[in-house]
């Protein structure tokens, strides 16, 4: 197969060939193995203290400082309904580039493990399979088929906008900055 | 495109930036000209030498040889336009003429003429008036803005260099309304037009570089002495501006829509000014060039002007002085004379130099973006620095090097703050304008001053104070200040005054504004206030009180709403957007004496004053703004209603409290020390106390927003972060309250007094809470 080929799909995609072809990160939650859009990671950081802000949904582990950017962190468990777990060494979080209304917004996802950058080719992707009312699989690109294991390709924008919608249901006030804070001072 | 027309266009771009001062970019023209020569086939043709005499020209400037730097910049520019006519638009070589003082042989003989520098000036105007009468219908025509072949790019810079020539030449017109001699401002106004023409012209903005030009003339009339920047013609110059302003604001428009903007009807009338004020300049406004010598000696009182007609009449030969007429025929003495010759010079030299301070432009992200690194420097300096393995070392060595990282840290700091910060000059030139323009609609006569326009503020404070300045001095010039009849009547100086002060006190900034009018009438007030139900009937108000009622919503005490605004009606918006910035608006008034509204603001928005409280194992700041007090919790002082709702007695005052640990359900820490303290918490209608486990200090925190994710939690007004690196939420009071007062009292009703006797076990350990306080305050940088 022809790299440049290959790579050239991936980044501009555009041609007949699948979108979603390109290169992945894959991480680990619980026995499963997840793809990311390498265009959506900004970075991988290790797991540091994260503050928690009271009445927001559980799966919202809280905010971090990014060199100076606060930026919120969702725990991915959580957010599948699975199992919590205690977090290890090797558990992280993924800064991912959001497409959100107002430009793009940068958010944390805490995963259990990094895997390695894959690069998946069209003819390895296949459509998520139907499963019934029992599994959501809007927030799924696809699935990639490599070396006899299974990628599930996450259309992060999906995921994550889904976690402002769940609580965010009031637009108008969606944007709380300083001057809401100090209309309470005189 | 021929490598000759690149050549020409390289020229003009470096000569649009040109400064008479900056050698190396003189230097680049000059080199530019020469390879002009070098790329043209024929060294004896036109362009040649019409290139070869520009350079020479710009030899002359270099080396001091010429009297009038600028004049020459412009000769050198008509010699830029007439080249590209010849070899982009390829016209004629005939119908192009050049200026006379590049020598091309055809030159008129007048060029050599000695008084050098009237003749580029009136060369300049000849040309000018040439190139517009014939063609004006087709001038006119076209003044439409069409972007359809421009490099946006170019635009956008043009744009934003125009907007600042707009606003330096409006700076300098105020300045000449109080000194009408001031030659270099007139130079630097002349020079703005001067370099939107050139540019205009360069990216073929039509109807801006039309405007440009003709003001230009005018401007140049000024320069010769021919008029005087004041009356009509300074506010045809001042017309000129703001068309200028939207015509750019039109270009940015169509920059972006790609659009045609058909800008003739707003350009026509004031083009139509300028060229009527061009066709009789004289009529406009006679030159008045510095007093005579004679005209002091009048004022004086020496002499009368009979003995100077007299003494002009019995001169011995024409080139001799008034002074010394006067002085031989006996009419005054030497020393007088001399008196009077010093304080003419004295008036000449009055005249404050223009300075220009070097700046790069920066874009605003970038900037923000280092000063959030320097934010993020200062607090791994102090992770660093305060690292339990660090402190442990008994090594002098890494102890100085710490000490000196720390020392340049803060210096860092100090530095990205200072870039952020801007002086107000720009925001009190706009009022000066304003009240300029309003003055000649309320036939009010108003004497504006400015103290302070030196101070610099944070850029995010001057966006927003320039509205709610300029709605208080509207307000004071229509309102405050009576009409020149009503001051006559009461005693006053026929001129009211308007003052505006910007200062630093206490960590704040000031904004002052007071007028010498009428003062705020508080019977009318109140009146008004208990007629639209604002207030209760039968309270008695303090002076403050009453004052407040004004920024109430919906008050307005003015008998009589002008165009230009209302007393009271929108004072409610200025305390709204006073408080945005987290400031405060303060009014003081004397009946007959006038007003004084006084803004305190935070000296910067991105950073907040707040009490770190702890609560649990969390973390909170409270903004110190909504703090009233605060006060250590005992059992003995909580009251309950139905064995649910908590209050205390604050001084004959019921206080609700709030429990934090309740309201967000934190999780309870066992290993804490107990030690419950109340913070009273107003919003400004509502007073609520806060029960935390324990006050921290209190500090200043970069506020950083929480993003949309956390839209929806009224209760957190952001995220600041801590000296250890992790983020602490900044509590809204405001939604604070309203949350605990929405809630259903489930929360609360989880508390049972049994856990408060549980908690409030070590109250009285107070030495070891202030102890801890210090520490951490002491840890805590003051992030940028």
């Amino acid at each position: 197969m022809n790299d440049m080929k290959k790579n050239n799909e991936a980044t501009t995609r555009t041609g007949s060939m699948d979108s979603r072809a390109g290169k992945y990160l894959t991480f680990r939650l619980a026995q499963e193995e997840y793809g990311l859009e390498i265009l959506k990671v900004r970075e991988i950081i290790g797991l540091m203290d994260i503050t928690k802000v009271p009445r927001t949904p559980h799966d919202i582990r809280g905010v971090i400082n990014l060199r100076g950017k606060v930026i919120p962190v969702v725990d991915l468990r959580l957010k599948f309904d699975m199992e919590a777990k205690e977090d290890t060494e090797e558990t992280c979080i993924i800064v991912v580039d959001i497409a959100g209304e107002e430009g793009s917004v940068l958010m944390g996802i805490l995963v259990d493990a990094v895997s390695e950058v894959l690069d998946i080719q069209s003819n390895e992707i296949e459509d998520p399979p139907t499963f019934g009312a029992g599994v959501d699989t809007r927030f799924i690109l696809g699935i990639g088929k490599v070396k006899n294991t299974v990628k599930i390709l996450l259309d992060v924008d999906r995921v994550l906008t889904g976690v402002e919608i769940a609580f965010a249901d009031d637009d108008a006030e969606q944007s709380m900055s300083v001057s809401e804070m100090s209309s309470a001072t005189v | 495109m021929s490598t000759i027309e690149k050549l020409i266009d390289t020229v003009a771009a470096n000569l649009i930036m040109a400064n008479v001062e900056d050698l190396p970019s003189l230097a680049t023209i000059h080199e530019g000209f020469l390879q002009i020569v070098r790329a043209t086939e024929d060294a004896t043709g036109v362009v040649a030498r019409a290139a070869t005499g520009a350079s020479k020209l710009v030899e002359k400037i270099v080396l001091n040889e010429t009297p009038d730097k600028e004049g020459a910049l412009s000769v050198l520019n008509d010699v830029i336009t007439g080249l590209q006519a010849i070899e982009r638009d390829h016209r004629p070589i005939e119908e192009v003429a050049f200026p006379p003082e590049i020598g091309l042989t055809d030159a008129s003989p007048k060029a050599v003429s000695s008084g050098k520098k009237q003749d580029v000036n009136k060369s300049e105007t000849d040309n000018a008036s040439e190139q517009i009468s014939p063609t004006q219908k087709e001038v006119i025509e076209p003044l439409v803005i069409s972007l359809e072949n421009s490099d946006s790019s170019i635009m956008g810079e043009f744009i934003i260099e125009a907007r600042e020539h707009c606003a330096t030449a409006e700076q300098m017109l105020m300045d000449l309304e109080t000194s009408v001699d001031n030659q270099p401002a007139i130079n630097a106004i002349f020079r703005s037009f001067h370099t939107i023409k050139g540019a205009a012209g360069f990216l073929e903005l039509k109807p801006i570089g039309v405007l440009a030009h003709e003001s230009e003339t005018l401007l140049d009339l000024a320069r010769k002495g021919t008029v005087q920047i004041s009356g009509i013609i300074a506010d045809a110059i001042f017309d000129a501006i703001d068309i200028m302003r939207k015509l750019l604001d039109a270009t940015e428009e169509a920059l972006k829509s790609g659009g045609q903007y058909d800008v003739a009807d707003q350009v026509a009338p004031v083009l139509d000014n300028l060229r009527r004020i061009l066709e009789n300049p004289e009529n406009a406004m006679i030159s008045a060039p510095p007093p005579r010598v004679g005209d002091i000696l009048i004022e004086m009182g020496a002499v009368t002007q009979p003995e100077i007609d007299e003494a002009l009449l019995n001169k011995e030969h024409p080139d001799e002085r008034l002074g010394e007429t006067l002085v031989k025929q006996g009419v005054v003495p030497a020393k007088v004379v001399a008196h009077a010759l010093r304080s003419q010079q004295q008036i000449k030299k009055d005249k404050p130099a223009v300075s220009i301070k070097e700046m790069v432009k920066i874009d605003t992200e970038r900037l923000d973006r280092l000063v959030d690194t320097i934010g993020e420097l200062v607090i791994a300096e102090s992770m660093v620095g305060q690292d339990d393995e660090i402190l442990k070392t008994a090594s002098p060595k890494v102890a100085r090097n710490i000490t000196h990282l720390n020392k340049i840290t803060r210096e860092i700091q100090e530095m990205g703050m200072a870039m952020r910060l801007v002086p107000v000059r720009p925001t009190f030139q706009k009022l000066a304008r304003a009240v300029r323009d309003l003055t000649k609609k309320s036939g009010k006569d108003v004497e504006f001053s400015v103290t302070g326009e030196e101070t610099e503020v944070d850029r995010s404070i001057v966006e927003n104070i320039g509205d709610p300045l300029m709605h208080m001095v509207r307000n004071s010039v229509d309102h405050g200040l009576e009409t020149p009849e009503e001051r006559a009547k009461t005693g006053k100086p026929k001129i009211g005054h308007i003052t505006i002060r910007a200062y630093h006190k206490g960590g704040n900034i000031y904004f002052d504004i007071e007028d010498d009018g009428k003062g705020l009438n508080k019977e009318r007030i109140v009146a008004k206030a208990k007629e639209k139900g604002l207030i209760d009937g039968n309270k008695e108000l303090t002076d403050k009180e009453v004052f407040n009622l004004i920024l109430l919503p919906g008050f307005s005490t003015a008998q009589k709403v002008t165009d230009i605004s209302g007393r009271g009606v929108g004072m409610d918006v200025v305390k709204k957007n006073i408080e945005a910035m987290r400031g405060h608006l303060d009014i003081t008034s004397t009946p007959g004496q006038g007003t004084l509204f006084s803004m305190k603001l935070p000296l910067t928005l991105a950073i907040i004053d707040g009490m770190l409280v702890k609560v649990e194992k969390e973390k909170f700041i409270v903004p110190t703004l909504s703090i009233v007090e605060s006060l250590s919790l005992s059992k003995e002082m909580i009251f309950t209603v139905t064995n649910k709702g908590e209050m205390i007695n604050l001084r004959g005052e019921l206080l609700p409290l709030i429990r934090i640990t309740n309201l967000f359900d934190l999780e309870k820490d066992m290993h804490k020390d107990i030690d419950k303290t109340v913070v009273v918490v107003e919003d400004g209608t509502r007073r609520m106390g806060l029960v935390v486990d324990k006050l921290l200090g209190q500090r200043q925190t970069v506020i950083k927003n929480l993003g949309p994710v956390f839209g929806q939690q009224k209760w957190v007004a952001g995220g600041a972060i801590l000296s250890d690196g992790t983020v602490g939420l900044i509590i809204d009071v405001s939604g604070v309250i309203s949350l605990a007062q929405s809630e259903d009292n489930t929360n609360i009703n989880n508390y049972t007094s049994e856990s408060y006797l549980t908690n409030i076990t070590d109250i009285n350990d107070q030495l070891g809470h202030n102890k801890e306080a210090e520490f951490a305050e002491s840890n805590c940088p003051a992030v940028n």
